[in-house]
């Protein structure tokens, strides 16, 4: 494209071509959301919990979240830090077992999009730039996957995946629920791309990129990819809301996490407390798993509307 | 229109195929043997096979091609059943034997091949001597339509002239049926085995717990979708004022909350403290209301939220469409307008949302059912899941998955009836 510019460019040398100043769409949507009140709040939520998972992934808490050394069910008080919340059953601190639960939810929702953006994009470029048969294939595919309940696809992938072997070991229980969850969470992904690209696809731009010789890869990788790729960021904070909530519903389910401190655990351990009146662990992961779900859905709404507002009421 | 309704009809047919393989390949090449997991530990080979054939799995996984029933022996007696549990045959019990082709006797007992090239056909013990070990090599038996004839001199050969209604050829039928008679056909046929844990079929099952489910999940269903409405419609009437606000961020927190935190505090704090509902259980009858109610509660809570937004968004492109302007301007009220015009056209999604739910309303809710121990549907997939009664699991998983593609179906041709345009695009 360089050469081409060049090649075609009017201006005599050493005169400035003028610089149109217009933010990139990207700049927009920072603006808008740093820009307002609430999305600021929203983001700043979402940092804490970052660091939260990032301080986890430290050894630093792996003593706090087993110290059993304080009495079975000390109701919240403000005596120390790890009493914050209170104590479960054992006497171990909830406060740092929630902030351990944040890592667990992070690497469930970093993970577990990594694996669904990558199909969802490939798949959903492929076939909508191709078209023919392979997009005949791709929609059969989604259309047959998203035809099974998804909770009960999570199930019966988690159901199918105990016990396989990998490398001579079974898989953990918290990559089960994260392979579970990135496979059968790509369909929605897909079709929105597909969808797109087969618009972009017929757009000038592409037009241009093909009549000056780019290949497909080029094509899809340089130009269809980033005017599409608001689409996954968009698809990503909706998404790991939907990973945090399952992961509570398997481990429910006794199908997800059981020897880690998570947040699915924490509920599923409390549902017996709760009848005692404990009902500190269970309050304290569920108002973790509201803020940040309630922080991402509204980054995913005010991302939307900056990015495309379109996209509005596709749920 | 039509053409587009045969054709829609005719689209489903690769996704009801898929499906099926998708879960035949989900449940049918699971990491672990179902049958040693349902066994518990160190089964014994015998109630290991047993399982298995009571599973269904020691039938071919696509087609069948051979013979199935694998587990008879000869000795000197004739033959021995070892396990045939599918057939109906006793563990040990005494089968005669002639030459003969594979295929069916009297619909019940299956004339199978055992090291090939000789062929057996089994039958009630303790009536026919064993016959001359000179049977006629008829391996390839789908080549001699009648079926019978080998072996003609010996004793077994007399039940061949006088069956005395026992023996029938093996027509085209039974060989076809015995074609399909595998793991994967028995799934897209729903020839779904027996639950393991209750003994009973799928659809008995299904039969019994729907309804229960039902019982909690259509007046749910049906208060949530007249909420949703009133909320969304009046929300977008007074767009912009505090109530938007408000109502906007109780969806998003909604929809924000686990649906199982809001169950458990729910029966926390209406069942234990205030004791206002019974904490869970089940009575059938009329009595079901009093156990149905906190669910019901429960449910309209987490569920309203989503569809509250939606039909707002929706409702909002109609109130600032023309045709309600004009309305407006010819002064008519603001509740009449929002009544008959804006509600009368927001149906269309509302329809398409109903539609497509109403088939899981029979199946239930995994997770509320387990809490509130109501003895649904989802209840009895959530234990089956815990119990590895892999019959109910993927049954249950598969007729679901067929049924809401049906429903798909429908919506989309009472789509085309409501608004014929659908068709031409």
């Amino acid at each position: 494209m360089s050469t081409l510019s060049t090649a075609i460019s009017p201006l005599p040398e050493g005169v400035q071509a003028p610089v149109e100043v217009t933010p990139s769409v990207w700049r927009g949507a920072w603006m808008h959301l740093v820009q307002g009140r609430l999305t600021r709040i929203c983001l700043a939520v979402v940092a804490v919990y970052v660091a939260c998972g990032v301080v986890s992934l430290t050894p630093i808490l792996e003593g706090k979240i087993e110290d059993i050394s304080a009495d079975s069910y000390v109701a919240p008080n403000f005596h120390s830090l790890s009493g914050l919340f209170g104590t479960d059953i054992q006497g171990r601190s909830v406060f740092w077992r929630v902030i351990y639960g944040t890592r667990i939810a992070l690497e469930i929702a970093v993970l577990a999009s990594a694996i669904a953006i990558t199909l969802g994009i490939f798949l959903g470029i492929v076939g909508g730039y191709f078209g023919g048969w392979i997009d005949e294939i791709i929609t059969w595919i989604f259309t047959v996957v998203s035809s099974v309940p998804w909770i009960l696809l999570v199930l019966a992938l988690v159901y199918a995946l105990k016990g396989v072997k990998f490398f001579g070991r079974p898989i953990s229980e918290l990559w089960l629920v994260i392979l579970a969850l990135g496979f059968t969470d790509w369909v929605g992904l897909c079709r929105l791309m597909r969808g797109e690209v087969l618009k972009h696809r017929e757009r000038d731009y592409v037009q241009a990129a093909r009549a000056v010789g780019a290949g497909h890869f080029r094509i899809l990788l340089r130009h269809i990819l980033p005017n599409t790729i608001h689409i996954v960021i968009i698809n990503f904070t909706l998404g790991a809301i939907a990973y945090v909530q399952a992961e509570v519903a398997l481990t429910f389910l006794g199908l997800g996490i059981s020897d880690k401190p998570s947040w699915g655990r924490m509920i599923d351990d409390a549902k017996l407390e709760l009848l005692k009146g404990v009902w500190w662990q269970a309050v304290a992961a569920t108002v973790a798993i509201g803020i940040l779900c309630l922080a991402l859905n509204i980054l995913g709404d005010a991302l939307r509307d900056a990015l495309d507002p379109r996209l509005r009421g596709i749920e | 229109m039509w053409a587009y309704i045969v054709r829609r009809i005719l689209l489903t047919i690769p996704t009801v195929l898929g499906i099926v393989v998708l879960t035949f390949v989900l449940f049918g090449l699971v990491a672990t043997d179902p049958a040693r997991a349902y066994a518990g530990k160190n089964p014994s080979a015998a109630t290991l096979r047993a399982i298995r054939a009571r599973m269904g799995l020691d039938k071919p996984k696509w087609v069948n091609l051979g013979p199935t029933v694998q587990s008879i022996k000869v000795n000197s007696k004739g033959l021995r059943v070892e396990t045939d549990v599918r057939h109906g045959l006793e563990e040990g019990g005494l089968v005669s034997i002639s030459g003969l082709t594979p295929g069916y006797l009297d619909g019940n007992y299956k004339v199978t091949a055992i090291d090939a090239p000789t062929i057996f056909f089994v039958a009630p013990p303790a009536k026919f001597k064993l016959p001359a070990a000179t049977t006629t090599p008829t391996t390839e038996a789908t080549t001699s339509p009648s079926g019978i004839g080998a072996a003609p001199e010996d004793d077994a050969s007399e039940l061949l002239k006088n069956p005395g209604g026992r023996v029938r050829p093996v027509g085209l039928g039974k060989k076809i049926a015995a074609f399909f008679d595998s793991q994967f056909f028995d799934l897209l046929f729903f020839r779904f085995p027996k639950s393991m844990r209750f003994e009973e079929s799928v659809w008995k099952l299904i039969a019994v717990k729907g309804p229960v489910s039902l019982t909690v999940q259509l007046p749910a269903f049906l208060i949530t979708v007249a909420l949703q409405l009133v909320v969304a419609l009046y929300v977008a009437a007074s767009r912009g004022k505090a109530i938007d606000y408000v109502v906007t961020v109780l969806t998003v927190v909604t929809l924000s909350v686990p649906a199982i935190s809001v169950y458990l505090l729910l029966q926390w704090w209406l069942g234990a403290r205030l004791e206002v509902f019974p904490l869970a259980g089940w009575k059938p009858g009329i009595y079901a209301l009093q156990f149905a109610a906190l669910p019901i509660l429960a449910t309209v809570m987490v569920t309203i939220g989503g569809g509250a937004r939606f039909y707002r968004t929706v409702a909002l492109d109609e109130i600032n469409s023309d045709y309600i302007r004009t309305a407006r301007a010819k002064g008519a009220p603001k509740r009449r307008v929002l009544l008959t015009h804006v509600l009368r056209n927001i149906m269309i999604p509302v329809i398409t949302n109903t539609v497509t739910v109403l088939p899981f309303l029979v199946f239930g809710a995994l997770i509320l059912e387990q809490i509130f121990q109501i003895p649904g549907l989802g209840n009895l997939l959530v234990q089956a899941i815990f119990n590895q009664d892999r019959s109910i699991v993927m049954g249950v998983t598969y007729i679901i998955s067929i049924t809401y593609c049906v429903a798909l179906l429908v919506n989309d041709i009472l789509y085309t009836l409501v608004d014929p345009r659908v068709a031409l695009k």
